[in-house]
């Protein structure tokens, strides 16, 4: 199977940086590029959220949020026993894992469209909703529940990060504007979709491969763990699509989510409330690593993981 | 020329760390600031300003001998900013008296 052309795009972006060629885009068009992708997002989801009964979804959404516990706690315990990290820096890392990443998502909607593949269009909610989770499971593995901790701070600043925000207005405009939404705004935000998604991972693969010089520092667990992890969790989500009854493109998305790790909100959110972890360790993990990982060859590979088990 | 004398205390930092400076130091007293967003590289590595949590700021005060040497001592004495990358710089700086000041 030929390489998606948007996965091109990172992979010239990540050689580029490589060969040291000074680019890179604009943090502004970045930051837009980000903003464009989360709307789209959300809006897709919303749009076929409001075709269907939202009440029937919230057993759907506990379940999430028992994912994104579950996802952190399986880390950490391999992160401070086999890799010797230190409590701090095995929570933060552990954190970053269980929580997702938006670019990995989108390239695993791109992969399914370009197969033709349907999938139950409410899984963005879900992206939304295994955002937060992890975040405070991280604190409470690096500190224990303390009054250290600002916790009315904390859930403000993770249930109302940038990431988040935007997803819901895409899911709320899509809701409630419905299907006609695609008449008057889909030029604009669901047709160049692709072409948006190129840009961004282009950038994107300009700031990994500008952690991988960093990998050095960090040894050779860091790296199996970017490589090895995302697959086990990836079974893990293969296990709740199951319990969901998700159909193949369904399941791989939730496969994608439990396997990404998030590389803007958790990194922000634990920097503030555990200075004392390395942030150069989980972002050089969660970006240097399992994002090329799972962009370039996760991705497939779940797919085929999804196609055994579900025997399709 | 009409101008006073005073200190600018400059604070190259993490962006991450911005809402938690500013609120400690609209504790101490501070009532105006100047942030600009800025990239370079030192002890704790490269910050290239490509993406959020890769920039710093840098935060500028102008103060009177006063509140200057408060917050210096709050900044030293405090562990907060332990596990942070934070550059701190006085100055003595003439102010235009053009209007009144507000960090007295």
């Amino acid at each position: 199977m030929a390489l998606d052309p948007v996965v091109m795009f990172f992979i010239a972006g990540f050689t580029i940086s490589l060969m040291r060629v000074d680019f890179k885009l604009p943090s502004e068009i970045y930051e837009f590029l980000s903003v464009m992708l989360l709307i789209t997002i959300g809006m897709k989801g919303g749009i076929e959220l409001s075709k269907q009964d939202i009440g029937v979804l919230l057993g759907d959404v506990g379940l999430m949020l028992v994912m994104g516990v579950v996802i952190p706690l399986v880390a950490y315990p391999i992160l401070y026993w086999l890799g010797k990290f230190n409590r701090a820096d095995a929570s933060s890392i552990a954190a970053h894992y269980g929580s997702v990443s938006v670019g990995t998502y989108a390239v695993g909607v791109a992969f399914l469209e370009s197969q033709s593949i349907n999938y139950e269009s409410h899984i963005p909610l879900y992206l939304v909703v295994l955002e937060i989770p992890a975040i405070v499971v991280g604190i409470i593995l690096a500190k224990g529940i303390t009054k250290e901790t600002n916790w009315a701070e904390m859930a403000r600043e993770s249930i109302l990060a940038k990431s988040i925000v935007l997803l819901f207005v895409g899911l709320f405009i899509g809701w409630a504007a419905g299907p006609e939404i695609k008449e008057s705004l889909g030029a604009f935000f669901f047709d160049p979709f692709k072409g948006i998604l190129a840009l961004f991972l282009l950038e994107m693969g300009i700031v990994a491969a500008g952690q991988v010089g960093l990998l050095k520092k960090y040894g050779l667990f860091l790296l199996g763990f970017g490589v090895v992890f995302p697959v086990i969790a990836a079974a893990i989500g293969l296990g709740f699509a199951d319990i969901m009854g998700l159909s193949l493109g369904g399941s791989l998305l939730l496969m994608i989510l439990a396997a990404s790790a998030s590389y803007i909100a958790v990194p922000a959110a634990i920097r503030v409330a555990v200075p004392e972890a390395n942030p150069g360790l989980s972002l050089t993990a969660s970006l240097g690593i399992t994002f090329p990982f799972n962009v370039i060859f996760g991705i497939p590979l779940y797919f085929k993981m999804a196609q055994m088990y579900l025997g399709v | 020329m009409e101008t006073t004398t005073k200190m600018m205390m400059t604070i190259i930092t993490e962006q991450n760390l911005e809402k938690i400076i500013l609120r400690d130091f609209e504790n101490l007293g501070v009532a105006g600031y100047t942030i600009i967003e800025a990239r370079g590289k030192g002890g704790t590595g490269l910050k290239s300003g490509a993406w959020m949590n890769d920039t710093n700021i840098q935060i500028e005060l102008i103060l009177d001998n006063e509140l200057a040497t408060k917050i210096y001592n709050f900044i030293s004495d405090t562990k907060k900013y332990d596990n942070y990358s934070m550059m701190v710089y006085l100055s003595e700086v003439k102010v235009l008296n053009r209007h009144q000041d507000m960090n007295k």
